[in-house]
């Protein structure tokens, strides 16, 4: 004898029926924003980027012992950018204007900052690691084993309509998918992983249909949880299906030399490479690879796409890898300016007129006396440095300002930016419904204690 | 029940041996005695303590298979499997290296694992009394093979002597009887290494030959907390969740609020004697709620009313179609991920022999999220994975071997992968198939259709789920 459970009770009530009416019906309180942004690309910094060295440059040698570059609008930025000019290329040649591509300063003129953020507003403790703040990154929670990545929830509501997929390049957490997400979990890709053909798995004549009707019985027979679960196995094979030959589409290929003249809308791989800083001519960068295949996959239709560049973790020897690493990434975001400012969209103006452009880490850095630690390197954990991060964002109409600054310790001048804003910010400008976005991340909690996303942005 | 518990489709002879005209409680005792079952319990519980080689010592973690298999074997009951494993470095130093000497994420694991639940903040500075004798050192065994430092565990012999508060400060009160765990040890130290440290105990020296004093003095936190009602409830939670696949629930919610039956089955487990795990797994593999079929005709109905539907973990699917196709893939080592010959946190004298060259088998698994110990969670099937199972029937299904005919070629593979002949709507799908076959470039012969056919059960649900 076993015992009905509340949930199954509901699920066999009249009483069950009116309060799912209820449910369903519930709206949020906020109506709908119009969309700002037609797609979104996520430049994530995996392992801890120093932002006080960086894109909020402070002038303590503490939190910055580079030093300041400059300033380009409202960003100060961190000598630290530009340390490593030999690692990058510039050069524009293969684009009609020719050239070269503006570097982080000039390009920086136009971004926003939000100098701020923090995962935790609440002032909690946080364990400061990355096991606990990569998810907080990428879906605003640590534990919540139900809670999807964001750009999962992008997927669920934006990502069966558009022409090329939602992706995730590299780490982070951004493509999290709890089991009732699994048929939303973005695709994962790498620069060097693209399959050759289109991955439709068995012969249209004979191994589809034979796979299709062991699916179908398979939905057939089993009920309830079981079914949704054989269901969402069996959407996401359609959605293989309908994104196999976007894969293989020899446009996205940036892992030899044998595609640099594939070209679409004019712009050819070689374009895209020489925009984010590796020509042709130079070693090859995976990092860049990826952050051209992102560039490709947006061009393509896709509505989201993350792209995380690794090696933020120095513990140790940052002294002598933070030029190339932070070098390299500035010249990733710039190339991303540059390019999508290039870029034809198919909906008239250019892609960055429509593609609002975020930069992430799962946190910053400590600040430590002298810059570094014993190893040479920085550790997170225990100070402002690391907890409160600086998000770039430009694109898509985004006015270049600076919101939650902090002061020169990278404490929150008023309050810091909560992640759970951030990430709805990027939902809801590109669609999702701010009932859908409620749900993941209510607003007026200790953890996003604002009312709404930061359309200030855009004002 | 094959794949709960020797983890592959039985084979043919199994089948024949072990499930023709048996009764589930023969089934399950015949499958129980396969040398796949130890192998099979043993990668279930190094992934449920989940112990890293980064942040534990290897000989700590390849050590404790000895007690997961005693379980096995029945040799130990559950309640003695519990002890042991708390009287062990792959419970008590069991955190991440980051938590360096704090150990709440240590008693936190203890907790979920044994009693089901997260410790209050009482409880952890309570329970971190019967752990203050160990600590987690970090030294050079560069001669064991070891391409790192490594974190050896010791027995501190002064952790108990504190001038104030004296056997105290290693008693817990809250959880029961109040019991003081104060280990008699001196000092013992593995010769040649510059950085041990002369006043420890390292686990190490005895590891295997545990004293049996020091042994019963180090299990009195187990047998604490398996005095514990909850305790046993878990015991009865966790079978019921790995047999019934009771995943089908939000992760919010599981569904393992059944209580009169988790209830009934904790407190039979505790009064059965010796406590043995395989009574445990055949009490539940003899009931309605495994044994009822989970396909059925109709209406919903109440998730407990039918029976379990799981999804294939990695190295499940991998050992089924590598038997379906008669295949040795190899395997992986279930306590690391570290790839085969990298030696950092895994020397090489720890793994099992490969029978066979190559990688192939971890870098499918790899794919499917398989082959890592318990360190990262297990796939899902999502689109890296449909990859990974295409790229797998492509590769994999060029063994398929084909039948006398196309009808006896689909009842050979439906048998292998399925355990079973094809339904009255699948035959249809297959005859249609197979006249299909000789318009289809890809198939053209009897020997296309059995890739085309392998190829489809592969990727179908009707073989990732069970």
């Amino acid at each position: 004898m076993v015992t009905m459970r509340r949930r199954d009770f509901l699920r066999t009530t009249a009483a069950s029926a009116a309060f799912a009416i209820v449910g369903l019906s519930r709206k949020s309180g906020r109506a709908d924003s119009p969309s700002r942004a037609r797609r979104v690309l996520i430049i994530n910094a995996g392992g801890g980027l120093r932002t006080t060295a960086a894109f909020n440059a402070s002038t303590q040698q503490r939190l910055n012992p580079w030093g300041i570059l400059g300033t380009a609008g409202v960003l100060r930025l961190g000598s630290v950018l530009r340390l490593s000019e030999s690692s990058v290329t510039y050069s524009a040649s293969s684009w009609a204007s020719g050239g070269s591509v503006p570097n982080i300063q000039q390009a920086a003129a136009s971004f926003a900052l939000i100098a701020g953020a923090d995962h935790s507003p609440d002032g909690s403790a946080r364990a400061g690691d990355h096991n606990d703040d990569t998810p907080r990154m990428g879906t605003g929670y640590f534990g919540k084993s139900d809670a999807p990545g964001l750009l999962t929830l992008i997927n669920r509501h934006l990502g069966s309509a558009a022409p090329a997929p939602v992706a995730t390049i590299g780490g982070g957490d951004f493509g999290t998918a709890p089991p009732a997400w699994v048929s939303d979990r973005p695709i994962g890709l790498s620069y060097n992983q693209l399959p050759s053909n289109p991955p439709m798995g068995g012969s249209a004549l004979v191994g589809q249909p034979l796979e299709d009707a062991l699916d179908a019985r398979s939905l057939a027979v089993h009920k309830n949880l079981a079914h949704d679960a054989v269901q969402s196995l069996v959407n996401t094979k359609a959605t293989l299906r309908k994104f196999g030959p976007v894969l293989a589409d020899k446009r996205l290929r940036f892992d030899s030399d044998t595609y640099l003249t594939q070209s679409l809308d004019g712009i050819t791989n070689e374009m895209i490479l020489e925009a984010v800083g590796n020509a042709s001519t130079a070693p090859r960068d995976g990092g860049a690879r990826d952050v051209a295949l992102a560039i490709r996959l947006l061009q393509l239709g896709s509505p989201a796409v993350s792209v995380s560049i690794g090696g933020f973790d120095t513990h140790d020897h940052e002294v002598e890898k933070a030029p190339a690493l932070y070098t390299r990434f500035a010249r990733f975001v710039a190339g991303v300016h540059y390019a999508l400012g290039r870029i034809p969209d198919p909906a008239g103006g250019m892609l960055l007129d429509h593609t609002l452009v975020v930069t992430t880490s799962e946190f910053g850095r400590s600040g430590v006396d002298g810059g570094f630690n014993a190893g040479d390197g920085t550790d997170h954990g225990g100070n402002p440095g690391w907890r409160y991060q600086a998000h770039v964002a430009f694109g898509a109409g985004v006015v270049p300002k600076k919101l939650h600054p902090t002061d020169d310790n990278n404490v929150p001048v008023d309050r810091p930016a909560s992640t759970h804003c951030l990430l709805a910010t990027i939902a809801a400008a590109v669609g999702v419904p701010s009932d859908a976005i409620d749900a993941e991340w209510p607003t007026g909690t200790s953890l996003y204690p604002e009312g709404g996303p930061l359309w200030d942005l855009w004002a | 029940m094959a794949l709960d518990l020797i983890g592959v489709e039985p084979s043919a002879d199994e089948r024949a041996s072990l499930c023709a005209g048996k009764t589930a409680e023969q089934m399950a005792r015949g499958f129980m005695a396969l040398p796949r079952f130890r192998t099979t319990e043993r990668r279930f519980w190094i992934r449920r303590l989940g112990a890293d080689p980064t942040a534990m010592m290897a000989e700590h973690i390849i050590d404790a298979d000895r007690l997961f298999l005693a379980a096995a074997d029945g040799t130990i009951g559950y309640d003695t499997l519990v002890a042991k494993l708390l009287a062990h470095p792959i419970f008590t130093i069991n955190r991440p290296v980051a938590a360096a000497d704090d150990t709440s994420p240590t008693i936190q694991l203890i907790f979920r694992t044994v009693l089901g639940r997260a410790a209050s903040g009482a409880e952890l500075a309570d329970y971190a009394n019967l752990l203050r004798p160990w600590k987690r050192r970090f030294e050079d065994r560069y001669d064991l093979g070891y391409g790192y430092f490594v974190y050896p565990a010791v027995l501190d012999p002064r952790a108990c002597q504190d001038p104030l508060l004296g056997k105290a400060a290693c008693t817990s009160v809250l959880l029961g009887v109040p019991t003081s765990m104060v280990p008699a040890v001196s000092p013992a130290v593995p010769p040649g290494y510059s950085q041990t440290n002369s006043a420890l105990f390292y686990y190490e020296t005895v590891a295997g030959n545990v004293p049996a004093a020091l042994e019963t003095e180090l299990e009195k936190p187990g047998r604490l907390l398996m005095a514990r009602d909850e305790a046993w409830d878990t015991a009865a939670d966790f079978a019921l969740a790995r047999m019934l696949g009771w995943w089908r629930s939000s992760a919010n919610e599981p569904e393992t609020v059944l209580p009169e039956v988790q209830h009934a089955l904790a407190q039979w487990f505790r009064a059965h004697p010796n406590h043995d795990l395989r009574d445990l797994y055949v009490t539940i593999m003899t009931s309605l709620l495994y044994t009822t079929s989970a396909e059925y005709d109709g209406d919903e109905r109440p998730p407990w009313t039918t029976g379990p539907t799981k999804l294939l973990e990695p190295e499940q699917l991998l050992d089924s179609v590598a038997r379906a196709l008669d295949l040795d893939l190899g395997f992986c080592d279930p306590h690391s991920d570290e790839p085969v010959g990298r030696n950092f946190y895994w020397p090489a004298r720890l793994r099992e022999p490969s029978t066979v060259d190559g990688s192939a088998y971890y870098d499918y698994a790899q794919q499917l999220g398989g082959c890592i110990g318990a360190i990262k969670a297990p796939r899902s099937p999502g689109l890296p994975a449909l990859l990974a199972h295409i790229d797998l029937s492509r590769s994999l299904c060029t063994n398929a071997r084909a039948a006398a005919s196309f009808h006896d070629t689909a009842d050979n593979l439906f048998a292998r992968f399925l355990s079973r002949t094809p339904a009255d709507d699948e035959r249809t799908s297959l005859d249609a198939a197979a006249s299909a076959c000789a318009t289809d470039p890809a198939c053209v012969d009897a020997a296309g259709y059995a890739r085309q056919l392998c190829g489809a059960l592969v990727r179908s649900s009707s073989f990732l789920y069970y």
